[in-house]
């Protein structure tokens, strides 16, 4: 039940095979500008979540400038972590993959490269109205409706350039990593076109759009971000640990349940929509235990002795995130299941949940990846330890992620009671809460350690006995 | 093999499924929907907003009000929304039908406001503004940010109608803006009184036989339940 880990079956190569550091070196700009683009986006909503959850506690805080009120910081925070770090994180690393994967060099590096320069126009467009007062109510797409065609184009031609290459591989065998970054490479257009079609349309009834939302919003993190992020782990976890992958069909079969349970998830925490889709949503927010399950087996069973003793901070990046999708789909069931969402609805255990996955299994992932690949793609070595990077990311994240479902916990036991004040429910959740910003800070300070390093590893490079990076 | 095109035949055929039952179906179906006409009392419902308070709701877009306060009030049995006061019956999306975009929100970090219409009315816009403008001076533990700039702030006693003050500060009032103004007008107007199919407002037993009929009588028939629930604070 083994198989190599960039072999899975023993299909032959299609042709001749070019030099892995070429094939690196072909993704070199659109990468390093897609991945220092996103950690700087990244920086700046850290910041952003960090001053909104400060508001809640010095309400007073900023309050005469209306760009950084706390409901636009919110929807510019979650706007450009989903725009401009995740995706933009997740084109880099699909990227990457299929080249490496494909074992073929990257086709239309100069498009790809203006992709990803129109891509980041297109977050600074929205994140710039966001902040004037222009965003719609929706989760994950705030961005104003003049900001989408520039997003949607400049991913197309990034897409295009994604799919020739995907084409022309040249290892024909898929390994399960190819799969999911198949999937979300394919899901994405899909799914923001879908939402920025209708969500924005003046044609259409109010009351059809909370339903087209949810279901985007949820899809962009599930079957988009989440596919990236599955396909790094599945990844990284073998090529790090030097063994090969337990089951490739164990993998196959997680993926198909991924796909098929994941896109109906996540719609299930709101009192106004029609019953069967909340019902269809707790029922496959519970099954998504399944492809965790599987998923889980199969990454444990091919780290076997390894567990979790390398140092290297790509692996640990991946071990995390690879924990945090596990015990977050565990938890997620639980909180799906009806008593316990009608308990926790509406509360910052959503919050909470949403962070898991975001800040845990997402972010945690595309930085093992980055980890990785970004001295290979430039082949610089970092100028300084990653671990200081690893330690202030994982700990931040870890931070904001348990003092949100302990705040919501707090908010649910004191919402059960209808004679509790209002006010009193709120702040009960407020105060574990405000551990946030120092979980958002920690993160922020681990982003510019990201910089610093490349800028140094970059420095070192031009400017030769400088610095401790280098040449690799 | 290349089984590529196989993947993404299977894919595309997969996410059909939930594409055409998330947003196909509802679009192909609601986006005809028409409000609901009473057959016995010819009311209609939901009936619109007026200009100012549709220019409310961007003011309230605008500020992301929706990042705390939802707009949908679960059924009676399914959490105490009720009992809070939070409305008459649950929210069902024919309440939000004519709202472009509907402002649901997720998370609670202050009341439902799906019915604050209900619990105010425009006799109630002094309170609105000083709660928008100092919210602490009306609920001493509040959270919620004061908007400081949908206000003018003008010397007191100079004789701007409309200003209002609060009580720590003597030297100045504070006119309200337009903004403010819609804002308020856009509060008042949010209310889900309409006695819908999925969700009849039932009412307080008049003692005759009346027929089935008029327990879904909408909004000008629900007089004593709306009465009941005007001007209470929701909890």
């Amino acid at each position: 039940m083994t198989a190599s880990a960039l072999s899975p079956t023993p299909a032959p190569s299609c042709a001749v095979r070019p030099p892995t550091a070429f094939v690196d070196a072909s993704t070199r700009w659109p990468v390093l500008l897609m991945a220092t683009s996103s950690v700087k986006w990244l920086a700046l909503a850290l910041l952003a979540g960090a001053v909104s959850f400060l508001k809640l506690h010095a309400t007073g805080f900023l309050a005469g400038v209306p760009a950084l009120t706390y409901g636009r910081l919110v929807a510019f925070q979650d706007a450009v972590f989903i725009y401009g770090f995740a995706s933009q994180a997740a084109m880099a690393i699909a990227l990457w993959l299929i080249c490496r994967l494909g074992a073929t060099p990257l086709i239309g590096r100069g498009a790809s490269v203006i992709a990803a320069i129109f891509w980041n126009i297109g977050v600074f467009v929205g994140a710039i109205e966001i902040l004037a007062g222009d965003m719609s109510p929706f989760a994950h797409f705030q961005f104003p409706h003049n900001a989408m065609p520039i997003l949607f184009l400049s991913y197309c031609l990034y897409g295009i350039c994604a799919l020739l290459t995907f084409a022309a591989r040249r290892e024909c065998s898929m390994y399960p990593s190819l799969w999911f970054v198949f999937a979300g490479i394919v899901f994405f257009p899909w799914i923001f076109a879908s939402a920025s079609m209708t969500l924005w349309s003046p044609s259409l009834r109010g009351s059809v759009l909370p339903v087209i939302a949810a279901w985007a919003g949820n899809n962009i993190v599930t079957l988009w971000l989440g596919s990236i992020a599955l396909g790094a782990i599945y990844y990284f976890i073998p090529k790090i640990s030097v063994k090969p992958l337990y089951s490739y069909s164990l993998a196959v079969f997680a993926f198909w349940l991924y796909i098929l349970f994941g896109q109906s998830t996540g719609m299930h925490a709101t009192a106004a929509f029609p019953s069967w889709i909340t019902g269809l949503s707790e029922l496959c927010t519970m099954l998504m235990i399944l492809p965790a399950f599987a998923n889980g087996l199969n990454w444990y069973s091919t780290l076997g002795s390894v567990g979790k003793k390398s140092d290297d901070v790509a692996f640990s990046f991946t071990w995390w995130a690879a924990a945090l999708y596990f015990v977050g789909t565990i938890i997620a069931a639980i909180a799906a299941f009806r008593p316990a969402n009608l308990f926790l609805e509406f509360t910052l255990f959503q919050a909470g949940l949403s962070s898991i996955v975001l800040l845990g299994f997402v972010t945690l992932s595309f930085f093992g990846a980055f980890a990785y690949i970004i001295p290979r793609v430039t082949d610089l070595k970092w100028a300084d330890s990653m671990r200081m990077h690893y330690l202030l990311t994982l700990s931040g994240a870890l931070l904001v992620i348990v003092s949100l479902l302990i705040a919501g916990l707090i908010q649910a036991g004191k919402a059960a009671d209808v004679h509790t004040d209002y006010v009193h429910v709120v702040r009960s959740g407020i105060m574990p809460a405000g551990l946030a910003i120092i979980g958002y800070l920690l993160m922020l300070a681990g982003q510019f350690s990201w910089l610093w390093n490349v800028k140094s590893a970059w420095f070192s490079w031009c400017c030769p006995g400088s610095a401790q990076g280098g040449r690799r | 093999m290349n089984i590529a095109p196989f993947i993404f035949i299977w894919l595309l055929a997969t996410f059909s499924m939930s594409w055409f039952g998330y947003v196909y179906r509802p679009n192909a179906e609601l986006s005809r929907q028409e409000p609901f006409k009473d057959p016995i009392t010819a009311a209609v419902y939901p009936v619109g907003r007026s200009g100012e308070a549709m220019q409310g709701a961007e003011v309230y877009r605008a500020q992301g009000c929706a990042a705390c306060h939802t707009q949908q009030v679960r059924p009676a049995d399914e959490g105490n929304d009720l009992g809070r006061g939070f409305g008459i019956r649950r929210t069902v999306a024919t309440d939000y039908m004519l709202d472009c975009p509907p402002q649901l929100g997720a998370i609670r970090l202050g009341p439902d406001l799906a019915n604050f219409g209900l619990r105010k009315n425009t006799n109630d816009v002094a309170w609105i503004y000083l709660h928008l403008l100092k919210p602490k001076a009306l609920v001493e533990r509040s959270n919620m940010p004061p908007y400081p700039y949908l206000f003018e702030k003008v010397l007191a006693n100079s004789g701007h109608p409309g200003a209002i003050s609060i009580p720590s500060e003597t030297k100045y009032e504070f006119v309200p803006r337009d903004e403010a103004k819609q804002l308020a007008a856009y509060l008042v107007s949010l209310k889900n009184e309409g006695s819908v199919f999925e969700a009849p407002i039932k009412r307080p037993s008049t003692g005759t036989n009346a027929p089935a009929g008029g327990t879904n009588a909408p909004a000008g028939t629900n007089a004593p339940v709306s009465a009941a629930n005007t001007n209470a604070q929701a909890k």
